[in-house]
């Protein structure tokens, strides 16, 4: 028996189509009903594997206050995008006026970083607040700090009523 | 044709040093076939505040975050530095 693969026809046997998609799924998954492209389980099937892609997910998350202050963000809008071990979450949402000394937490990362140290990273890409130049998720953590140009995090107070897009990259 | 949407907290998770994580799926289903998903990601971490969280995650968190969890996960936190 042959199989065939090309653009037009999708896969074909010799004794005809077999499969005709623009979407696969893997690990038992539904094929999506829209676009094209591989659908994995909605749950991880993690693979020990080095050459194995075995995870792919999109969504939101919010960021909140993890100070303590009980401060409140407005105007947020974040997403994630989750490729294997790496994470790749954004997030834009405007600081509270606030006189809080606290030290600045944000919390709600999509998913928790890993332990080991220097597989993380983050910066501001957007900002009006001078001091706000990083974000340092926290290792075995689902929180992150905006911290200036030498890595000290910044308290609540000096980031206040700031406009921040900020983005981490780490590996869960 | 009928299309509906269903909001279903589909995956909860709790990790070693008590964080929880719950994912919000949103499914669009037409004629009761699911034909798009999207996910919402929240994750709570030890003595935070629980206020307008769903109810399973509430009685999840409260059931972990012991005051030995809590403390063990402020240490941690104010251990990292750089």
């Amino acid at each position: 028996m042959s199989i065939v693969l090309d653009g037009t026809n999708g896969i074909t046997t010799n004794a005809g189509t077999l499969l005709s998609a623009t979407t696969i799924g893997v690990g038992g998954t539904t094929p999506s009903a829209s676009g094209a492209g591989v659908s994995f389980p909605a749950t991880q099937s993690a693979s020990s594997d080095a050459n194995t892609l075995d995870d792919y997910e999109e969504g939101t998350w919010t960021p909140a206050d993890g100070s303590g202050a009980g401060l409140s963000f407005a105007n947020i809008q974040a997403q994630y995008t989750k490729i294997g071990r790496m994470v790749f979450a954004s997030a834009t949402f405007d600081f509270p006026s606030t006189a809080s000394t606290a030290t600045n937490s944000i919390s709600g990362l999509p998913f928790t970083v890993g332990t080991t140290s220097g597989y993380i990273g983050g910066f501001i890409t957007n900002g009006n607040v001078a001091v706000a130049v990083r974000f340092r998720p926290g290792n075995n953590s689902s929180t992150g700090s905006i911290r200036d140009g030498s890595g000290t995090a910044q308290t609540n107070v000096a980031l206040s009523s700031g406009a921040f897009t900020i983005n981490a990259v780490y590996m869960v | 044709m009928a299309f509906t949407e269903t909001k279903i907290i589909d995956q909860i998770t709790v990790t070693e040093n008590g964080i929880v994580l719950y994912r919000e799926a949103t499914r669009i289903l037409k004629d009761g076939e699911q034909i798009a998903q999207t996910y919402h990601r929240t994750s709570l971490t030890p003595g935070q505040d629980l206020t307008g969280q769903p109810v399973q995650v509430i009685a999840i968190c409260n059931a972990v975050w012991t005051d030995e969890v809590i403390a063990a996960y402020q240490a941690q936190i104010e251990s990292q530095t750089i």
